[in-house]
């Protein structure tokens, strides 16, 4: 075990640790840790303190580099960190969004009690495994032509309800309408959009699943009324993004990136971390790949939706409008956006860099839907699969000291490979539904890696989320039942 | 070239998975990440055991993939060969079993360092990737690329080379 980070940590606040600029040679901001004293001797164990100083380097960098409550070891970029470079003169870099563009999260609402579903729980997450594909090194239901990639790489969600898999409904309550701009499919290598072709409806591997949860309790009623959230209620949480296309061109530009280090004369501490000015070409071209690689993780989360529906619509003998199947929001948590925040009382354009972190936008804010304008952005925080997941809602203070973002699952405190040979996937199958949830899984880690040790406790890390004000709670969800890629 | 057999480590404590590997020659050492990568894919695939347990139920067990990469470095050809591999699995449920590397340097225009590898592995058929009920999983972990984080490629004074490199999966 490697020894604890020892750097120089200087108390903000009960929720807020500095590591001063002056801590390693080349920082240019201040970085800061959303969490606490506990949470601080968590983060203190692997590299995530180091990466999130190193995050501090970039180039045209607002002060501070942030992490979330849930930050830990990445590559580049911290998981959990958050960083915002000035559109002028700042870089973007692939190190800060992460391999997998837009992963997120997306909550169904159905009007299924507890009582509706417990009973046939079996059956449906074993209709799941059958019915949303893994992806694992096979195709997926949806074969596309290299032309049809494209177009889904420029409309992202849209496409996906324009031929048939979900509703506007749905495009309304996902952040940014599924569809970001300024995504060009020609920035997409022909390696990527050839990896995308089978994958489009493909839940993928590592920690992507679709679980069927329970609200166990309300917590904020006039937010969860708003939400459309009920104690009792069975919701359906799906988790995946961008697959092999999105990593193929996280890939690719990393090594555009490293090239450009050089022509830009910028020197960073991690390779992982190579950038180039956002108003470059070579920046311009990466932010229009990444875009388009997280309009297909939207159309993807989009089609698995349909096919949840379906599942659901013929177990019960029913359709998802009788079943109430709405879509609660969709947020993706490795990204960067164009966004306006307040720094220093001047209103600056900013690029955030979100890995491993979700938007929590404000009540009032423009870019919220309208439906959920006056209570604030949902914000979807999934846990591992023996413990709870949570709805919580943006607010003002994450517009004031996050760059509008919170934290997005519980981090983990073990590495996946370390997790899977800590424990044997059938013991972890057995102590899941011991705990009363029944997993599927075509593959061995994938359960073996959610052993509860593997994480950290997503219950203390929506505590201090919560007391830190970042986002506040709204409900908080059990599993029943989980499909894992 | 070193008279050492291959190592292949794995080490905690950096991202999802990551790997060590010490070998007589760059080659060699190139083989060993391959193979690293296959065992974290299949954890019950053995080199040197001549049957792995599930091979009448694979697809082929007498696959054959070519990789050709090229790069300015050691570091930027190891991401890309093992990136490859990924894409194959991600791809075709491809499973390198035994590498056969060549890697030639050459100095057109700049240093450019290429390299080829025969690769013998089994194709991996819908029992193994969606199994049923009851039906052992052997599927490991996923990664989903190779990072440059803690990546180094380098020979030792004695001649060994060793590689370490951290997956995301």
């Amino acid at each position: 075990m490697a020894k604890p980070w020892n750097g120089s940590l200087e108390k903000i606040d009960d929720f807020r640790w500095r590591i001063p600029a002056g801590y390693k040679e080349g920082m240019r901001v201040d970085a800061v840790v959303v969490t606490d004293e506990n949470g601080l001797e968590v983060a203190r164990e692997g590299e995530a303190l180091e990466q999130l100083a190193n995050s501090a380097h970039l180039p045209g960098i607002c002060e501070p580099a942030m992490a979330m409550p849930d930050v830990h070891s990445g590559y580049g970029f911290p998981i959990g960190g958050v960083g915002a470079t000035v559109v002028r003169d700042g870089v973007i870099t692939p190190g800060g969004i992460g391999f997998d563009i837009n992963c997120g999260v997306r909550l169904l609402l159905t009007n299924l009690e507890l009582s509706d579903v417990s009973p046939r729980i079996k059956s449906l997450v074993d209709k799941l495994y059958r019915d949303v594909p893994s992806g694992l090194g096979t195709r997926g239901p949806i074969q596309l032509q290299e032309g049809q990639v494209r177009e889904v790489l420029e409309q992202g969600a849209y496409w996906a309800v324009k031929a048939g898999y979900g509703t506007f409904d749905d495009i309304e309550r996902t952040e940014e309408r599924g569809r970001m701009d300024g995504a060009q499919a020609n920035a997409v290598s022909a390696k990527a959009i050839e990896r995308g072709m089978p994958q489009l409806g493909t839940m993928g591997s590592g920690n992507h699943f679709v679980e069927i949860q329970v609200v166990e309790e309300i917590l904020d009623s006039t937010a969860a009324k708003a939400f459309g959230l009920l104690e009792g209620q069975v919701v359906i949480m799906i988790h995946t993004g961008s697959r092999g296309l999105g990593h193929q061109v996280c890939t690719d530009y990393l090594t555009a990136m490293n090239a450009a280090l050089k022509k830009y004369s910028i020197t960073v501490p991690d390779r992982q971390l190579a950038c180039a000015p956002l108003e470059s070409p070579e920046g311009q071209r990466y932010f229009a790949a990444m875009a388009a690689a997280a309009n297909f993780a939207w159309a993807n989360r989009q089609c698995i939706t349909h096919w949840v529906r379906q599942t659901f619509a013929r177990e019960f003998g029913s359709t998802p409008e009788r079943l109430g199947m709405a879509l609660l929001y969709d947020v993706c948590h490795n990204i960067a956006k164009i966004e306006e925040h307040v720094i220093d009382g001047v209103t600056k354009k900013v690029c955030v860099h979100r890995k491993g972190a979700t938007r929590a936008f404000a009540p009032g804010n423009p870019n919220v839907p309208a439906v959920y304008r006056s209570v604030g952005q949902p914000v979807i925080v999934p846990g591992d699969m023996g413990r709870n997941s949570y709805v919580l809602v943006g607010t003002e203070r994450a517009m004031e000291i996050s760059f509008g973002s919170t934290c997005h699952g519980a981090g983990r405190v073990m590495s996946r490979a370390e997790a899977t040979r800590s424990r044997r996937p059938e013991e972890v199958c057995e102590a899941l539904r011991e705990a009363g949830v029944y997993a599927r899984s075509a593959s061995r880690a994938a359960l073996a890696e959610e052993a509860p040790e593997a994480y950290k406790d997503v219950n203390d890390i929506v505590d201090i989320t919560h007391q830190a004000g970042i986002s506040t709670k709204v409900a908080r969800l059990r599993p029943l039942g989980v499909v894992k890629g | 070239m070193a008279d050492v057999k291959t190592i292949i480590e794995q080490f905690d404590g950096a991202g999802d998975a990551a790997f060590r590997v010490t070998a007589s020659s760059l080659p060699e050492a190139f083989a060993g990440c391959g193979l690293a990568l296959s065992y974290l894919l299949l954890p019950g695939l053995s080199e040197s055991q001549p049957q792995w347990p599930w091979e009448p139920w694979v697809r082929s067990a007498q696959a054959l993939r070519v990789v050709r990469v090229s790069s300015a470095d050691h570091e930027g050809l190891l991401v890309d060969f093992l990136n490859e591999l990924i894409v194959l699995f991600d791809g075709e449920a491809f499973v390198g079993r035994r590498f056969n590397v060549k890697i030639v340097k050459h100095a057109q225009g700049g240093s450019v360092i290429r390299l080829e590898a025969e690769i013998q592995g089994l194709l991996l058929g819908s029992a193994q990737l969606s199994p049923a009920e009851g039906e052992p999983t052997v599927i490991g972990l996923v990664p989903k690329a190779v990072s440059y984080h803690l990546l180094k490629i380098a020979e030792e004074p004695t001649g060994v080379w060793s590689a370490q490199f951290v997956l995301d999966a």
